[in-house]
């Protein structure tokens, strides 16, 4: 009691962020029940007509709907997977660079194209990227005699070019995080193991990495709440007729049949459909994590 | 909207899906009879120019919105072709598809400017977006064989029909796919949106790019810029082997005015946007509207009387038009269009419209307006301007995408020619043909 009474003035500090959370996210969650509606503007939420899981239940009736969630699953996955591996690699090189001045240098500049919006960078792709005299297929003809590939013609090489290019544009910014890490182990631990007659690698091997592996696993399991979303403002400014059987996603699509024809109460189904399973996955990381890792995320 | 609150008495709206729900909604009241008892006759008579303007706003034979009407031929299209090119080549414009193939093959291969074959985009289209759009627009290559694409035409049987399934598509399909393997199209066609297209056209690097009458003003002024001596100039769609040519139409119709069921006096209203249509859409010269429609606004006098336009106007430019309850003010659809032809005939510029046309369009806009006006009788518009039927919300973004892939990647060479019927098939059996018939029956209660 004593204690609390000590504390109060930290419990009011929390409190605007409370009300913040409360009024932004908890109210608006009453919307919900839209995605069980035929929700029309004019009716508002309580006049609308109820019909049930009819709005899911077109999610999987479309003749492409399993092809949609497949090519979702397997860039979003692959998308997580590599800004992991790129960022955790990049931030344990970078962390072996004694010159400060470089690594700073370095650390900026690939964290800058995080800041760039995909409609520019979708226009500059389609530009490096073309058959047509693009600075990428130029080097490939001309050097290596291969090609001309159509990167973002072709099915395959879509999903290449889409995950490449994501994560040449977020490692960056991954990798500020991991090296956030690194700045905190004790250095003492190096010290001992020079001592011991550990080289470089071994240091890493067995003091940065495993020092690594707790941010590591909370990222991962944060990242993988995102595992239906493949990356909407990307796909949508890169996608066209030549790869829709490989390159459209649930987010696309949305776009089309939703916004486009304001179907809200379809969107809000699949806005719940994405949350929850990203909420199950969370979970079940959380859980693993704890297990495995030993490592408690909240 | 759906927290309840109340509707103004007088709503204009441009979006027409939510035109269509504020319809639904019940709010608004039936305007036929109030535009036959209240409307002048200006009005009435620019009304008339197309009786299917009413079409996407009638229910159950009751005319529920007023069109705002916009001026004509807008959005149709015509090819601009580099007029410095032909004449180089010592060539005639086209005027069949097959005089088109020689044209870019000598802009290809015999480039005037010295560009390598490689460099060059004989014609600039894109597919990005639709196989039916408004600049770099490839569908009246599908209209040289009979159809329009991506859009409800009026079949022999006097029903609606869907463009894209019209056998005429696979001979288009099959010409574009030879275009490409000739190198007529950009290769990245399927990558191109509207504005893509006018890049190379604006760099100089294109001879040919369908679109709108106005892109004498915007984008293709900038080519001189680029290109010393580039003359974009305008030239009718050719025809295809049968005589055949047709190129997408406009609507006359941009938006709706919505009339509140609790206003009292709906026909004050009427007096206003009759005084517009009378005095301010298209005036006699000497009308009080000749330079603009405020002074001090959107146009000024300096102290000799003499006009100022846009930055000259002290104080900067004010769009006075936009405040007016209905967007635009009041247009007549053929008006502007009537102007721009008196300017092809060298008419010095009088009235109100003339002036303006003058002042904000290009130089080679007059002369477009006449190539577009003498193919009038290949303009086709979309027919079906209703609300979305019910297939069409669950079913018709499937069919769009198995569309757009199956004719790219016939056009790439993906697949053969015959990968059309099949689509035709399965666009059928997915519910297409009960889209057809969904819209057949929207054609027929609104059809007099």
């Amino acid at each position: 009691m004593k204690q609390r009474m000590r504390n109060w003035p930290f419990h009011i500090m929390i409190l605007p962020s409370l009300l913040f959370l409360i009024v932004f996210s908890y109210i608006p969650m009453a919307g919900i029940v839209m995605a069980f509606q035929d929700f029309k503007p004019w009716l508002g939420i309580a006049g609308s007509e109820w019909v049930g899981w009819d709005n899911f239940r077109y999610l999987f009736e479309r003749q492409d709907s399993v092809q949609v969630i497949l090519n979702t699953l397997i860039i979003a996955v692959l998308k997580i997977l590599f800004n992991l591996i790129a960022p955790f690699t990049f931030a344990i090189f970078l962390n072996e660079l004694r010159q400060m001045a470089v690594k700073r240098f370095v650390q900026t500049l690939v964290y800058l194209p995080h800041f760039l919006s995909w409609v520019i960078l979708g226009g500059i792709l389609v530009d490096i990227l073309s058959t047509d005299g693009g600075i990428v297929n130029r080097v490939l003809v001309e050097w290596f005699g291969i090609g001309p590939v159509f990167f973002l013609g072709d099915g395959d090489w879509f999903r290449v070019t889409v995950i490449v290019s994501d994560v040449w544009k977020e490692f960056g910014f991954g990798t500020v995080v991991f090296l956030a890490a690194l700045a905190n182990v004790n250095p003492s631990l190096y010290e001992a193991a020079e001592t011991d007659g550990a080289g470089r690698f071994k240091q890493t091997l067995h003091i940065t990495i495993p020092a690594m592996i707790p941010i590591t696993v909370v990222v991962g399991t944060l990242a993988l709440g995102n595992v239906l979303n493949a990356g909407f403002d990307q796909i949508f400014n890169l996608y066209n007729p030549l790869v829709y059987d490989k390159g459209d996603i649930i987010d696309t699509f949305v776009y089309r049949t939703a916004i486009l024809n304001g179907e809200m109460g379809f969107g809000t189904a699949i806005g719940l459909f994405k949350s929850v399973i990203g909420m199950i996955l969370i979970l079940i990381s959380y859980r693993l994590a704890y297990k495995w890792a030993g490592y408690r995320i909240f | 909207m759906s927290s309840g609150q109340e509707m103004p008495d007088i709503v204009t709206i441009g979006d027409a899906l939510l035109a269509q729900d504020l319809i639904d909604s019940g709010i608004f009241r039936e305007v036929g009879p109030l535009f036959d008892k209240y409307a002048s006759e200006t009005w009435k008579q620019a009304m008339a120019l197309d009786e299917n303007v009413w079409n996407p706003y009638t229910r159950d034979g009751k005319r529920m919105g007023i069109p705002v009407l916009d001026y004509a031929y807008n959005h149709d299209y015509l090819l601009w072709i580099r007029q410095d090119w032909l004449d180089d080549l010592k060539l005639e414009a086209p005027k069949t598809i097959e005089e088109l193939e020689a044209v870019m093959e000598a802009f290809k291969t015999r480039n005037p400017d010295g560009l390598k074959p490689g460099e060059v985009i004989p014609l600039s289209i894109g597919f990005k977006s639709s196989m039916n759009t408004w600049m770099g627009d490839p569908s009246w290559i599908f209209g040289a064989y009979g159809t329009i694409p991506q859009q409800w035409n009026v079949g022999a049987d006097g029903k609606l029909e869907y463009g894209s399934i019209h056998p005429g598509m696979k001979q288009g399909l099959q010409k574009l796919n030879e275009w490409y393997d000739k190198g007529y199209i950009p290769k990245e066609a399927a990558l191109w949106d509207e504005n893509k297209t006018s890049e190379p056209a604006v760099a100089g690097k294109a001879g040919i790019i369908p679109g709108p009458y106005w892109m004498s003003g915007w984008p293709l002024l900038d080519t001189a810029k680029n290109v010393e001596g580039a003359v974009w100039k305008p030239y009718p769609i050719p025809s295809g082997p049968d005589g055949k040519a047709g190129r997408h139409g406009t609507h006359f119709t941009n938006g709706v005015i919505l009339i509140n069921k609790n206003m009292k006096h709906p026909e004050a209203f009427f007096t206003y946007q009759n005084y517009l249509f009378d005095n301010f859409a298209n005036p006699e010269k000497g009308s009080e509207y000749d330079l603009g429609l405020f002074k001090g606004y959107d146009y000024d006098l300096d102290e000799n009387g003499k006009p100022l336009h846009l930055d000259n106007i002290p104080g900067g430019y004010v769009n006075s038009i936009r405040y007016l309850l209905v967007r635009d003010g009041a247009r007549i659809p053929d008006a502007q269009m009537k102007a721009l032809l008196n300017l092809a005939e060298g008419k010095e510029p009088e009235t109100r419209l003339e002036k303006e046309v003058k002042n904000n369009y290009g130089p080679e806009t007059p002369a477009a307006a006449k190539v577009l006006l003498e193919q009038e009788d290949i303009s086709m518009k979309d027919m079906f301007t209703g609300p979305a039927t019910k297939t069409m919300k669950t079913k018709m973004d499937y069919l769009n995408k198995i569309e757009s892939q199956t004719f790219n990647e016939i056009i790439y060479g993906e697949q053969p020619p015959e990968a059309f019927d099949k689509f035709v098939e399965t666009w059928k059996a997915s519910g297409g043909e009960q889209i057809t018939n969904e819209v057949n029956e929207w054609y027929d209660s609104v059809k007099k």
